[in-house]
């Protein structure tokens, strides 16, 4: 293997474009642009798939954070077999408990956000 | 070329940051509603931030629970009648209801929490009649996602009376194909 001199390395970089002395400052940059898209483009997904609003990990609901349960239940009625009265049966005590948590619910009464009663504690004079 | 990169990141983190529009209603406040206002509005975003954080947890819960109900019950169940040769259109035509009105309660939920996001976030010592537009449009989006909590609460039970309609028919029918 024939050896490179020192004078031949310097004429190939003075040879050599802006570019291509600048190869690994560019990668690094490039890496650097991509990282930065890529998250800007993870982050809108996040806003706008709406996942952004059941993350309860996210600052700020530390408080609620205890209160969220897994949905561990394995409730779960087959999609096949006989439709018998077991069957049925089955269906409503599981189906009952469900709609139990969502029937009737008072959640999100707008009086709570009324800015009247928030700002000025009544109606508007 | 450092310029144009910054520029270029700038641009684009303009671009994907998320919007959130007050409307652009006229808000007529006097000047000492607007002194209220200023004078109120910190201690009431500390409890929007809290009815926040409420509300999240309530969105978390209500929307496992409808997802549990749409994908372990109505769709097996409706997949079940179908086996038995019964005439499941009624059941089929409320599944998908129920579909539609959960995909709504997630996007009035969406837009709803960025609202009250705004208002929480919103420095509202400086922007008093913009609060208070921000706290009357939630007010608006607060009650359109409870509206749409009563009518998925109706299609569960307008489901299960559909179900029980079913029930006599479908247990004759189990009990012919015994024999």
């Amino acid at each position: 293997m024939a050896a490179v001199s020192m004078e031949e390395l310097r004429s190939d970089a003075a040879r050599m474009t802006v570019w291509q002395r600048h190869r690994f400052l560019l990668l690094i940059a490039g890496v650097i642009t991509i990282s930065f898209v890529m998250v800007m483009i993870g982050m809108y997904i996040y806003n706008t798939s709406g996942a952004a609003q059941v993350d309860l990990s996210r600052p700020g609901y530390q408080s609620v954070q205890k209160e969220a349960s897994r949905d561990t239940t394995d409730d779960s009625f087959a999609s096949t077999g006989k439709l018998d009265k077991e069957a049925f049966d089955s269906f409503d005590n599981m189906y009952a408990e469900h709609a139990r948590q969502v029937v009737g619910v008072d959640s999100f009464d707008p009086k709570a956000v009324d800015p009247d009663a928030l700002l000025f504690g009544a109606g508007t004079n | 070329m450092y310029k144009r990169l910054v520029i270029g990141s700038v641009l684009l983190a303009v671009i994907s940051s998320p919007f959130v529009y007050a409307d652009d209603q006229t808000t007529n406040l006097t000047s000492a509603q607007i002194a209220l206002v200023k004078a109120n509005c910190l201690g009431v975003q500390s409890t929007l931030n809290r009815i926040h954080a409420n509300d999240a947890l309530s969105r978390v819960h209500l929307g496992q629970e409808y997802e549990t109900i749409s994908t372990k019950f109505m769709a097996p169940m409706n997949s079940r009648i179908a086996l038995a040769k019964l005439d499941n259109v009624e059941l089929t035509k409320t599944t998908v209801d129920f579909n539609a009105k959960l995909n709504d309660f997630r996007d009035l939920y969406k837009q709803y929490e960025q609202t009250m996001l705004h208002a929480i976030q919103l420095k509202c010592v400086d922007q008093p009649v913009d609060f208070y537009s921000s706290l009357a449009q939630a007010q608006t989006e607060r009650q359109a996602v409870r509206q749409s909590i009563a009518g998925l609460a109706g299609l569960v039970t307008q489901y299960k009376q559909q179900v029980d309609g079913l029930r006599n028919k479908a247990i004759a029918a189990s009990q012919q194909g015994d024999q």
